[in-house]
């Protein structure tokens, strides 16, 4: 008898715990056909069809295809915001904190400079007030210095010291006509397109002593454009007309030192493109007697900027030496750089702490705190355009089966787009920044990142939104915590069971959060998890190493996962593109069907 | 050389060959199994130029054909390009990192050889003596700290409070460091390794005989003693000398020497399938090659091993 009834207790408890496991485990519902959205952007052709008929994708395509053709900046921003305003409103990006950029530089340092974007600049620096030899360590090996093929930050300081452009920074870090020998004012043409005349100046050299011509940059920047060539950053060029057509990009060397360009629409960000590593000329002559090697040998190596390598031992420095025949080496201070290639962050701050390196790109997430009060006039915190965030599967349903049921597929959307809403509200942003980032970080309430600039130059961020007490999407004052965590509770209880005595919901399904393996990415998931669990929302960490990660988060296999975006110039589109259904980075899945 | 030790040799070189054949099948095919690829990266590229990049190095073929593919490139002795360092050999990556491995692995393992041996025997003459129970306390320290930890420690006491020597290999005197932290772990197993093997040998009859007969106790232990113990040695010796020549990542990266074992990693995690492929082989060939090295000098050491 005794027997039977502890087969029926356990026979029950898997029931109970079968059941349970079910009510917990979130579904996946394809909402790629599912449309919600309505906004007043009546000035588009088009536009009230998108939305009336399209899909949130379709939505999105339009927005960000109009804003990339419109010529008036003001309108482009309000598109753009109106973009960002569309992507805020599904809850699938939960901005954390916008990226700052910390490096530790010696107090003999003088005249450095680093850009938003994140490369450092020693051409005009002194160390102790000689400008004989300075040592840095950035990185480990990068993956190739050929400029049309480079996408890191580290391999960018690299290019940016070796090569230069029509345009490049001076000693201020300020944007002024380097090969050029004006910053020139673009024609606009009939069909909306623009025309760039670039003048060059006359006897530019190459670091071999051969002769620079306007035919250079030509061959470059198709040469980068082109398919063949698989540069991951290819795509810059889009902003010149032709790109990915038969006719190729509509770019040409009228003579020796006049390059035309026309864009399909002038942007803003154009001229600090062409100071961007991709838009530097590169040596025919010197990549076609080896295209794949070019780039890997100080002798076939041939730069056009205030350095020339000299030296390369692969995994463990690279020496650059003053180029003579660079048009403006007077102005060049530091005559050799070596930038030495370590992967380890410890020993990295050793070198720098025993004075072997002038300049370091990365001390150790532990060591920041001690750092900032030891090393106070040695340690920087620069600004960054990035955004550190998370982001929810767009596929997921968070809600409970008995009340999706007879709900349509857009109100089984909306009621998803609110809880994740609700959800983000629940995480203290100051806590993550002042506890586990350390280094200076802002509380993100908006995707796009702090410094990226609207047309009239002021703050993106800083007008995202629609509130008119406080910036970005949600309050994250210290203060408003309280309020947002009893909003988000409120909203939470619509659809979840909340238990008023024990403060926590009963039945939000539990879910896994993704993150790869790294100290400061895991006590972040850990403060997400103690969080949530606050309220009864139970999330398992689950880490994977880079590759997998990167892999499992691209295919929309999560719920809730971590990401980070960094600009690659300074304009909004560089953040919002990445939503536009033919990127390859929407790991949010947003309008992307449900896989079989 | 005899018939039977020549017959030998032949056969273990045909199942080196067999063996490194199923290295390189298991290697490639898990390798491909492992989830990610060589063109993931937080900023996605376009699907044209990863189309490009596939056609490139081959991947878009099935598996199988890219498994041939790499056994007919591999008889030629052609490993392929790097994928994650564009533009670069395998060949030139995996001999520039081995250059540098193998020059600290050398000098590592020797030093390992000579200091373990010796204190081995010092430790198991003098057993149960302070002198011995010094040399077990400080291997068994030496044996039970990982290298991350006596390699951090080496480095922040010389590099960062004396000063006395370069945290970064390239500079002179930079290797001294990294040579001491690989060797370190060895010379402590090879002493434990000495020891309990010479206690063993110096219990037999024929050292108690050679003692009767007024044997000197110095060529006694040299020449009797040492000679017997050294086999566990020599089996432990060739396997850690492979491993100890392909270099250590956690060395190479607390003192930034150039290495080969930095590259067996990261090639791993930027799935640079060729790189893998190469640095495995280069391992796993240089293990093999090692162990039959050591089985040979069984013979030299005991005459009286039969190969057959």
């Amino acid at each position: 008898m005794k027997k039977i009834a502890l087969f029926i207790v356990s026979l029950a408890l898997v029931f109970a715990f079968v059941g349970c496991s079910k009510a917990e485990a979130v579904k996946t519902v394809d909402f790629s056909e599912a449309t919600v959205y309505s906004m007043d952007l009546t000035d588009i052709p088009g536009y009230d069809d998108v939305v009336t008929n399209g899909t949130w994708a379709e939505t999105y395509d339009v927005i960000i295809g109009y804003a990339k053709l419109e010529t008036d900046a003001a309108k482009r921003t309000a598109l753009y915001h109106a973009a960002e305003d569309l992507l805020m409103s599904t809850g699938t990006t939960v901005p954390i904190y916008y990226y700052t950029d910390i490096y530790m530089a010696s107090t003999d340092l003088e005249g450095f400079f680093s850009t938003p974007t994140g490369s450092k600049f020693f051409k005009y620096t002194t160390l102790d007030g000689s400008g004989d030899a300075l040592s840095v360590c950035l990185s480990s090996e990068p993956s190739t210095i050929d400029p049309a093929l480079n996408s890191a930050v580290d391999g960018a300081t690299m290019i940016l010291h070796a090569f230069s452009g029509l345009i490049g920074y001076n000693s201020d870090g300020e944007l002024v006509a380097d090969l050029a020998t004006a910053i020139p004012t673009p024609t606009e043409n009939t069909d909306g397109t623009a025309t760039y005349v670039f003048e060059l100046r006359s006897d530019l050299k190459w670091s071999d002593g051969s002769d620079l011509t306007a035919a250079d940059f030509e061959y470059a920047w198709k040469r980068a454009a082109a398919d063949e060539t698989a540069a991951d950053y290819g795509y810059l060029f889009a902003v010149i007309d032709g790109y990915g057509t038969e006719d190729g990009l509509n770019v040409t060397a009228t003579d020796d030192t006049h390059l035309s360009v026309t864009l399909t629409v002038d942007v803003p960000y154009f001229l600090e493109l062409m100071a961007f590593p991709t838009f530097m000329p590169v040596q025919e002559a010197a990549i076609t007697a080896d295209a794949d090697g070019w780039a890997t040998d100080p002798t076939s190596y041939i730069t056009n900027g205030a350095y020339y390598v000299s030296e390369w031992d692969h995994n463990s420095k690279i020496v650059l030496t003053k180029n003579d025949n660079y048009w403006n080496a007077d102005s060049i201070t530091m005559d050799e750089i070596t930038f030495y290639l370590s992967d380890d962050d410890t020993a990295i701050l050793a070198g720098f702490l025993n004075g072997t390196y002038d300049f370091i790109d990365s001390v150790p997430n532990d060591e920041i705190a001690s750092l900032q009060t030891e090393h106070p006039a040695e340690f920087f915190i620069a600004g960054q355009l990035g955004t550190y965030y998370i982001t929810f599967n767009n596929n997921t349903d968070f809600l409970p089966s008995d009340i999706s049921e007879g709900m349509t597929t857009n109100e089984i959307l909306e009621a998803n787009q609110e809880i994740r809403l609700a959800l983000s509200l629940l995480l203290d942003r100051n806590y993550v920044v002042e506890e586990i980032g350390q280094a200076g970080q802002l509380p993100a309430a908006s995707f796009v990142a702090m410094g990226i600039t609207n047309a009239d130059g002021s703050q993106f961020y800083e007008s995202a939104g629609s509130s008119t007490t406080y910036i970005g999407f949600y309050d994250t004052a210290a203060s408003a915590y309280a309020q947002n965590c009893a909003t988000a509770v409120d909203i939470l209880s619509k659809y979840f069971d909340y238990n008023e005595r024990t403060k926590k919901f009963t039945n939000f399904p539990s879910f896994d959060y993704l993150y790869n393996t790294s100290t400061g990415h895991q006590a972040i998931g850990e403060y997400i998890q103690a969080a949530f669990a606050q309220y009864g929302i139970t999330i398992t960490l689950v880490n994977q190493e880079w590759g997998t990660f990167l892999e499992t988060r691209k295919n929309g296999d999560y719920v809730l996962a971590r990401n980070g975006w960094l600009a690659d110039f300074n304009d909004p589109i560089s953040f919002l593109d990445m939503w536009v259904s033919s990127s390859g980075n929407n790991d949010a899945q947003l309008g992307v069907p449900v896989a079989e | 050389m005899d018939s039977k030790l020549m017959s030998y040799v032949i056969k273990r070189i045909l199942l080196t060959i067999v063996t490194i054949w199923l290295v390189i099948t298991i290697t490639f095919f898990v390798m491909n199994m492992i989830p990610g690829g060589p063109f993931l990266s937080e900023k996605a590229i376009t699907q044209e130029v990863q189309d490009v990049l596939n056609a490139k190095y081959g991947l878009d073929k099935p598996l199988f054909i890219q498994y041939v593919n790499y056994l007919k490139n591999l008889l030629q002795f052609d490993f392929g390009p790097s994928i994650k360092l564009r533009g670069r050999e395998v060949v030139d990556v995996i001999l520039e990192g081995f250059k540098v491995s193998g020059k600290i692995g050398l000098m590592a393992a020797g030093i390992a050889m000579v200091l373990g041996v010796s204190f081995g025997s010092i430790a198991a003459i003098n057993r149960n003596k302070l002198i011995d129970n010094t040399i077990m306390v400080s291997t068994t320290a030496f044996v039970a700290m990982p290298s991350f930890v006596i390699g951090s420690f080496l480095l922040l006491a010389f590099c960062v409070y004396w000063q006395i020597l370069p945290s970064v290999g390239s500079e002179p005197g930079g290797l001294i460091l990294p040579v001491i932290a690989l060797a370190l772990y060895p010379t402590a197993y090879i002493t434990r390794l000495t020891r309990s093997s010479m206690l063993d040998v110096l219990q037999q009859d024929y050292i108690r005989t050679a003692n009767a007969k007024g044997v000197s106790y110095v060529l006694m232990i040299y020449k009797h003693a040492l000679k017997n113990a050294l086999i566990p040695v020599i089996t432990y010796a060739g396997p850690m000398i492979a491993y100890i020549l392909t270099g250590s990542l956690v060395v190479e990266k607390i003192f930034s020497v150039p290495g080969l074992g930095r590259q067996f990693i990261n090639s791993i995690t930027n799935r640079d399938y060729p790189l893998i492929m190469g640095t495995t082989i280069f391992l796993a060939t240089l293990v093999v090659l090692m162990n039959l090295v050591s089985d040979l000098m069984y013979k030299v050491v005991d005459p009286r091993i039969d190969f057959s």
